[in-house]
């Protein structure tokens, strides 16, 4: 990993349309402005992680699981 | 093709019906083929089933009728790779987790599926709204009931 040392305004630059920049540094917490094209996925880590974690839970479904959803829908739909 | 599945046995489906999911789903980026099943006459509930692995399966669902006010834009680099020619091409679904204790069930807002029919492709999006990835389909109220 390349690891640069970078103060509060400063800049880094990633290919040819990539900035990111150091907006403010407070504490232990940095604010980076990112400007890349709008066809790059830009995401906080923890969002990815996240979403792989539901999915891997989904996955663990099994028929007896939605019969009992589905039995509970049926009962609201008649309250 | 002929299927075969842990959940539901064999069956044949038809090729013209297999989804093809290009990056697979976050955390299965090798799953790339998938049926949707439907489960029962009226719900809204369907199976995502794998081509490929017979025991992965998932449980998707349609997102509105269960949740109010979800609504996203679809961020141009999903745009892009599903190829979209026109938005009522799409059709979004949300894989659901159902716990021990079903009343708990969440949906997954925060990374949809989105399926481009015509094409019969999807992905998973990461959507920039401010929406849940565990967001509760019963509420708590009725819970207690």
């Amino acid at each position: 990993m390349l690891v640069l040392t970078r103060k509060k305004g400063e800049k880094i630059v990633i290919g040819d349309n990539i900035v990111l920049t150091v907006v403010d540094i407070k504490g232990d917490q940095v604010q980076l402005g990112i400007e890349a094209p709008r066809d790059i996925p830009v995401h906080r880590e923890e969002v990815y992680k996240e979403i792989q974690e539901e999915n891997i839970k989904a996955r663990k479904t099994e028929r007896v699981n939605l019969e009992s959803i589905q039995k509970l829908m049926e009962k609201k739909k008649g309250e | 093709m002929k299927l075969e599945t842990t959940r539901f046995g064999e069956f044949e489906v038809p090729e013209d019906e297999i989804l093809e999911f290009p990056e697979g789903l976050i955390g299965f980026e090798k799953e790339r083929r998938f049926v949707l099943l439907p489960t029962q006459e009226k719900s809204p509930f369907f199976w995502l089933q794998s081509v490929d692995d017979p025991d992965l399966a998932f449980i998707v669902s349609e997102p509105w009728g269960l949740v109010e006010d979800y609504e996203f834009q679809l961020p141009q680099e999903s745009k892009k790779k599903l190829d979209v020619k026109e938005e009522k091409d799409l059709r979004v679904l949300c894989l659901v987790v159902i716990p021990e204790d079903p009343q708990k069930t969440t949906m997954n807002l925060k990374g949809p599926l989105v399926l481009n029919l015509p094409q019969r492709t999807g992905k998973q999006v990461i959507i920039n709204e401010n929406f849940s990835t565990k967001h509760p389909i019963f509420k708590e109220a009725s819970a207690s009931a």
